[in-house]
């Protein structure tokens, strides 16, 4: 007998989304998971940051620690960030209705401080708590131009570094506060070849704990084959 | 190993009370009610009982039923582990002690206020955390809000969906096939009130895939059953329904209900340990068995029982369902008393009462020309089956 230190990664054997009866300490629907860990154990475990209708047998998932108490921590799952993607998809490898893979943005004060500034944003709100609350706000939150700009990445790490953006709409909802989590979500709704372009239309959504943080569609100019 | 009770015993009388959903008395009167009642329907007097096998999760103690039932002396007592699981595992052991000599009328009961008292559905969540394994069992899955049977079982039907390509209608048509029998069957809580597909779609979600009309009832009531062996089942009142065998069944990597360790989850591998035994020790196969109960307290799980049982291929079970062989006049009709779903949830073993009734040719959706009947036990538990088989 040994052990091994487990990498955290896995992927979705199988899961439930729990409605009835409603246990105190969680939050319903409950999404429930059975993941084998690439170590090729299985586990009962929590996905979080995502919908019940985006989960699906084999997605790959990463471990996160969740506290419940000072001295405790439960390990559970949430999609996998995806890996940048090397090679730039063609515009024939795209078809209407193909979805992007999920990919989780963990909101840590870090993050948000540090995108503010890098973008030359230096609005209190933005990395002054205090000020933030004096405002009306609950905490410090995340600024337009990060929202943008991780909204353009997680487009690009799908379709691949010579994709062309033509163009970038988003609309800002609830807002990115510390100690939550984003999760991007996207799918193919259009597809267009004319005036000597080939352009595909993706619409996206970042969802945190308290709704949609972003929505928007961006146009992408991809080679043909 | 082989059985070697196979056809020597046989269930001479059933006894229920009324199944409701708030009885307004205590289990021990309806255990003694129903115990009482199989006496009386088998011609026996209850002095003459001098077994008792009854299963956990039951909480009238043989000792205090015998008392109240005035039986004077007991040879052989037991109590099955696994709840529904031993429905037919107390026959089992019933068939044992009687083969072995040690007791020559044997009651089993259930009795319970599953449905006014303590709800059975509710599951684990106020069980305390404990050292001892079988609490140390659920911190693997309780912290996750995994604490129900239904959404324990529901683990298992969403892989299956993946594997096999079966859909919630599929479980949908194992409800409506059995409210169909319980609409005609006075006994059963939902007499007169048949569903559809579409009610059943239409139900809310109690743990996704798992609709609130994929579940099973919680009931107060008792139901018992007097097993004997065959030869004195002849000199008593009823036609015996001969126990061609009966048999228990746990399987490698086995756990409560949350069995998710196997390499696949998608069968029910101690269903199929107890069909290999009965079809070896009975000499029958699923081509002797005219009508079924197979135990449904989630629809999901009958689908892979039967497989296990070889009714058909493995993942075909959705296509068995589809061409409405579970239905009244299809191959295999299917607790043509309502099931759990539809009569009542005795844990199983008012299903057995309706198999002996099957033989009987008594039962309200009587099957025709019924020679052999399958009964199963509570699935993703240790388990248990048997097959009741018209007197030679």
């Amino acid at each position: 007998m040994g052990y091994a230190v487990a990498s955290g990664r896995g992927t979705l054997y199988s899961h439930v989304v729990a409605h009835h009866p409603r246990v105190p300490s969680f939050d319903y629907p409950l999404n429930i998971g059975l993941v084998e860990l690439e170590e090729g154990v299985r586990l009962v475990t929590n996905i979080t940051d995502c919908d019940a209708a985006q989960l699906k047998v084999g997605m790959p998932l990463e471990a996160w620690h969740l506290q419940t108490h000072e001295d405790v921590s439960l390990p559970v799952f949430r999609p996998a960030r995806i890996p940048r993607n090397p090679e730039t998809l063609a515009f024939d490898q795209v078809s209407v209705g193909d979805e992007l893979p999920l990919c989780p943005v963990p909101l840590t004060p870090t993050l948000i401080v540090s995108t503010a500034i890098a973008s030359r944003d230096y609005q209190d709100v933005h990395h002054d708590r205090d000020m933030a609350v004096k405002k009306g706000s609950e905490d410090i939150f995340m600024n337009i131009l990060t929202s943008s700009g991780i909204s353009a990445r997680y487009i690009s790490d799908w379709a691949g570094p010579d994709a062309v953006f033509k163009n970038l709409k988003i609309r800002l909802g609830a807002p990115n506060y510390p100690d939550d989590c984003m999760t991007m979500s996207g799918s193919v709704t259009a597809k267009q070849d004319s005036r000597g372009e080939a352009v595909v239309q993706v619409s996206f959504r970042g969802q945190n704990s308290r709704g949609p943080h972003v929505t928007g569609t961006a146009e992408l100019a991809l080679a043909r084959r | 190993m082989t059985l070697n009770y196979a056809y020597k015993c046989a269930i001479a009388g059933i006894g229920a009370t009324p199944f409701t959903k708030d009885s307004g008395r205590t289990p021990m009167d309806q255990a003694v009610e129903a115990c009482l009642a199989a006496c009386e329907d088998a011609g026996l007097a209850p002095e003459k009982v001098n077994g008792m096998v009854t299963y956990s999760a039951e909480q009238n103690p043989e000792i205090e039923v015998a008392r109240n039932l005035g039986i004077q002396e007991l040879t052989h007592f037991s109590m099955v582990h696994h709840g529904g699981g031993a429905a037919c595992g107390v026959i089992a052991v019933a068939c044992q002690a009687l083969y072995a000599g040690a007791a020559d009328y044997v009651l089993c009961y259930r009795a319970f206020n599953e449905r006014s008292w303590h709800r059975f559905g509710t599951g684990v969540q106020d069980r305390p955390a404990g050292a001892e394994a079988a609490e140390v069992s659920f911190s693997w899955t309780s912290p996750f809000g995994l604490v129900t049977p239904a959404s324990w079982v529901a683990m298992f039907a969403t892989r299956y969906m993946h594997e096999y390509g079966a859909t919630t209608e599929d479980f949908g048509r194992v409800s409506v096939a059995d409210r169909a029998f319980a609409a005609t069957n006075p006994r059963a809580h939902f007499y007169q009130r048949p569903i559809t597909l579409e009610d059943h779609q239409n139900s809310r979600w109690i743990v996704a895939p798992l609709r609130l009309l994929d579940c099973c009832q919680e009931t107060d009531g008792a139901q018992a059953l007097l097993v004997t062996t065959a030869e004195r089942a002849k000199d008593l009142q009823q036609r015996p329904a001969v126990i061609a065998s009966a048999a228990q069944g746990a399987a490698e990597d086995q756990h409560m209900m949350r069995s998710y360790y196997r390499d696949s989850i998608t069968g029910i591998p101690e269903m199929g340990l107890c069909a290999r035994q009965l079809y070896q020790s009975s000499g029958l196969t699923a081509d002797d068995i005219q009508t079924a109960i197979i135990y449904d307290h989630f629809t999901p799980l009958v689908l892979p029982q039967l497989e296990e049982f070889g009714f058909c291929g493995r993942g075909e079970a959705k296509d068995f369902i589809r061409a409405g062989h579970l239905e009244r006049g299809g191959r295999l009709p299917v607790n043509t008393n309502g099931g759990q779903l539809g009569e009542a949830y005795i844990h199983g073993l008012n299903g057995i009462a309706e198999g002996v009734r099957q033989i009987r040719g008594t039962a309200v959706n009587q099957v025709e020309n019924v020679e052999n009947v399958l009964a199963t036990a509570g699935t993703a538990v240790p388990t248990s089956g048997l097959i009741l088989s018209q007197p030679r």
